[in-house]
């Protein structure tokens, strides 16, 4: 199904169980600050608190320590066609691994934006939580660095969107001409910079 | 006659066993030198603690540390980060660590005497040894009400090496 997968290399992570289940995102939004990302709009995911209570402490413990590093991958964990994984390695303030796990038909756009944006909001919650009523509570910006992805990406994003207008009726370069002008008119969207 | 004809071969075998038994030992020494040699390529920090204290503030603890740190190996070296690791389990029973960079402004605040803070980062040429004193604030809203439990300090040499080393019992800095 995808070209990626036939050339994909294969990498093994020493880590606890509890960090290799991927964290459930709740809702996601984005921000467009004056200051960050010279105002680009940044992605946020409010992922589920009570499935990693040790992320929910990093985050807060965040607010009282300088800027930390993180290490972060594009990937696909073995067995879930159709997903793309975030794998993120915080070395500082704490040693935390995390895996944020998106449905490229569902939520392709929030991938789209992340590269495009360089960076991801991450806000611990629960149920129901929405930015609106969330934005005071504490979070963090991660840098998401250019690995090398994006190119890859755009072919993925592009198959899938042309699979998903063919799956609604419409047939080959109708199909594709469609899945272009969406994706073209998606990004119109997100390349919003607050100035 | 023939008593010898037969002691010959017996000499030459024992007399080449003793030579292959010195040759293997010449071999095992030369490797172990080798290996020596080659350890001493390999970047690797020393550090020993002289003294460790803390002292409480209102909402905040100040760990200071007396180090020194050597570098025995043939590389030139430098410590790139020194942090401290805490230990400590939160409010909600998390058991976490975090990592906090030294700070040398620090050192305003204890009112010990003359201490001279590291400046990082800090070379440390082959052979040679730097001392000096780490600084590092634990504040009450990094723990939020957890208990602390353990620390640890941390060097991260020029080479990426991490060196983790445990200060042990501390003494308390108080004003009197």
């Amino acid at each position: 199904m995808f070209d990626f997968l036939k050339r994909k290399r294969w990498a093994t992570f020493a880590i606890r169980h509890n960090e290799a289940i991927p964290i459930n995102i709740i809702a996601d939004a984005a921000i467009a600050s004056k200051n960050l990302r010279e105002g680009k709009l940044i992605p946020l995911v409010i992922i589920d608190r009570s499935q990693r209570t040790d992320i929910a402490e990093f985050v807060r413990l965040h607010q009282h320590l300088p800027s930390g590093d993180v290490e972060c991958q594009w990937g696909q964990r073995q067995g879930t066609s159709g997903k793309i994984a975030l794998f993120l390695k915080f070395i500082r303030p704490s040693e935390i691994f995390a895996v944020l796990e998106f449905d490229i038909e569902k939520q392709g756009g929030l991938v789209d934006q992340i590269l495009r944006a360089g960076a991801l909001y991450v806000q611990p919650g629960e149920a129901g939580d929405r930015l609106s009523k969330t934005s005071d509570h504490p979070k963090i910006l991660i840098h998401i660095p250019d690995t090398g992805f994006s190119p890859e990406w755009e072919k993925i994003l592009t198959k899938h969107l042309i699979a998903g207008f063919k799956r609604r009726g419409l047939k080959g370069s109708r199909a594709k001409e469609s899945a272009l002008m969406f994706l073209n008119e998606w990004r119109k969207l997100g390349k919003i910079q607050m100035r | 006659m023939e008593t010898l004809i037969v002691l010959i071969p017996i000499i030459a075998t024992v007399v080449s066993v003793w030579s292959a038994i010195v040759s293997a030992r010449a071999a095992k020494r030369s490797l172990a030198i080798s290996e020596q040699q080659e350890s001493r390529r390999q970047p690797l920090l020393s550090p020993y603690l002289f003294k460790g204290y803390f002292k409480q503030f209102k909402n905040e603890k100040i760990f200071v540390f007396s180090i020194s740190v050597s570098n025995a190996t043939d590389v030139d070296n430098a410590i790139v980060h020194l942090e401290l690791e805490v230990s400590y389990v939160s409010a909600q029973n998390v058991c976490m660590k975090f990592k906090i960079p030294h700070e040398a402004k620090l050192v305003k605040n204890l009112d010990v005497g003359e201490i001279k803070p590291f400046n990082l980062p800090v070379s440390i040429g082959s052979h040679q040894a730097i001392a000096g004193w780490a600084l590092f604030n634990v504040t009450e809203a990094m723990l939020n009400e957890g208990a602390l439990d353990s620390y640890k300090v941390i060097l991260t040499d020029s080479h990426g090496l991490l060196t983790k080393f445990d200060p042990g019992i501390l003494k308390e800095i108080k004003d009197v």
